[in-house]
């Protein structure tokens, strides 16, 4: 489906209403992240409905405002209170005894409260040295996650902007006689004449041994570089094509390295543009 | 007490989360207005719509933490609380009978949650507008927006087909979006 059968599906208008499903607003989400012209549509949309429902808004009386902030105001002071309330009680007891023996009471408590205190904090440290110890590791964890992500999204948007380059062609390479249903796919940017090697179902090479692909210009083949089916994936960008015009590309098994000159009977894959 | 900055959604539920009474304030003055229609869309009566609008701020104020922007926009929550409410409100034993006491003192009138007869609403835009949408076309948006129906729903409201509802929705936006003169 491309942008504009998408865009007059009816699918946008009815996530407007709330009326798609949560897969289906998924997608709507995902599209308008990807497309601008759908974010545009969303917007314009949505400012329909707020004015639709500004058209249905009532100026509520004056006082009312300040009634329901008010309301607000107590909900959140009684919410405070009641936690305050939990105050320790004034022990009149001390105030009838001796000087002395209000001392040493008190000093008495004072040694238990610090006791027990004590022994409160030191386990209160420990639980939360733990946490912090957890929440640090976590934090790691996610970090590390977060720059993996990071990074295969920046592949991801590299990829995409190589496969929405109008410019690029798209040539399929398909198996030579002696290996059929082998297929790999060489993008090519005749204006930049740069290529991107993907899509490939070679088979993983014998050691010491690699992919090396050809670009066929003016007759001769011209090395693009190597390539390992087992360690890249995606679009990979392979050597520019300097000058000439490029007839086809070809993928041949080289030794490790590559060589200077194709070995044409190790040929895996051709295609012309 | 009154607040010229303008805050980001994401903004206003962070400090609305925090209890913050500007983002209150804010609140009122921005969606006050709309959630006081709705309600006098669905109770029709402006004492209790005051009483059900102060119970829709302080639901907000107590359930904003469990609103999540991932889930949707703000506003169409805000609608969802005030429109429940309303609509608890409506069914409610005492509102029937306040309601039966106020008819017999009126004699006929005012017993119906008839949209129509709201005294209260801008008429002049409203009423180009719908009278520019056809009927059929704005129940569809009304039924979606105003009483939170889902596409089942309306196609059981309206006796209609899915695919009817689906296609007179996006019919019915495209003629809204330019009554409005959005672009």
């Amino acid at each position: 489906m491309n942008l504009e059968e998408y865009i007059s599906s009816g699918i946008i208008e009815n996530y407007i209403l709330g009326l798609t499903s949560s897969k289906e607003s998924q997608s709507v989400e995902t599209m308008a992240a990807m497309y601008p012209e759908i974010r545009d549509v969303i917007t314009s949309y949505q400012k329909t409905m707020d004015e639709y429902g500004n058209l249905h808004a009532v100026q509520p009386p004056a006082s009312l405002k300040p009634h329901i902030l008010n309301a607000i105001r107590r909900e959140r002071q009684s919410a405070v209170t009641s936690a305050k309330k939990i105050k320790p009680k004034e022990n009149t007891l001390f105030r009838a005894l001796h000087t002395w023996k209000r001392i040493a009471a008190a000093a008495i408590l004072l040694l238990i409260a610090s006791v027990v205190l004590n022994s409160i904090y030191i386990s209160k440290y420990q639980k939360s040295e733990d946490r912090y110890t957890d929440l640090v590791r976590s934090h790691q964890l996610l970090v590390t996650r977060n720059q993996t992500i990071e990074t295969r999204l920046e592949e991801v948007e590299k990829n995409m902007q190589v496969l929405l380059n109008p410019a690029m062609r798209h040539v399929v390479m398909k198996g030579v006689d002696k290996y059929p249903g082998m297929v790999a796919t060489v993008y090519w940017d005749p204006q930049s004449r740069s290529a991107y090697l993907a899509t490939t179902n070679l088979p993983v090479p014998p050691a010491g041994k690699a992919y090396q692909l050809w670009a066929i210009v003016d007759g001769k083949p011209v090395d693009m570089g190597m390539y390992n089916p087992a360690k890249e994936k995606g679009p990979i960008a392979m050597k520019n094509v300097i000058s000439g015009q490029v007839q086809a590309f070809a993928i041949t098994l080289e030794k490790q390295g590559g060589s200077p000159t194709p070995t044409m009977d190790q040929m895996y894959v051709i295609g012309k543009i | 007490m009154s607040i010229q900055t303008t805050y980001s959604e994401q903004q206003l539920v962070a400090l609305l989360k925090q209890g913050e009474e500007n983002a209150y304030c804010y609140l009122y003055d921005h969606y006050g207005a709309v959630l006081y229609g709705v309600i006098l869309q669905i109770v029709n009566r402006q004492e209790v719509a005051e009483d059900i609008l102060q119970e829709v701020f302080l639901k907000i104020y107590h359930n904003i933490d469990h609103y999540e922007d991932s889930k949707g926009r703000l506003y169409t929550w805000l609608l969802r609380i005030t429109r429940n409410t309303a609509i608890d409100t409506l069914r409610s034993r005492d509102f029937r009978q306040s309601q039966k006491i106020q008819t017999l003192d009126n004699g006929v009138n005012d017993n119906t949650t008839e949209t129509s007869s709201l005294p209260y609403v801008d008429h002049l835009g409203l009423d180009k507008v719908l009278s520019a949408l056809n009927e059929d076309q704005r129940k569809v948006i009304d039924l979606a927006y105003f009483n939170g129906f889902t596409q089942e729903e309306i196609a059981q409201e309206l006796n209609l087909p899915l695919g009817t509802v689906k296609t007179r929705v996006r019919n019915a936006l495209i003629k809204l979006r330019k009554l409005l003169n959005i672009s």
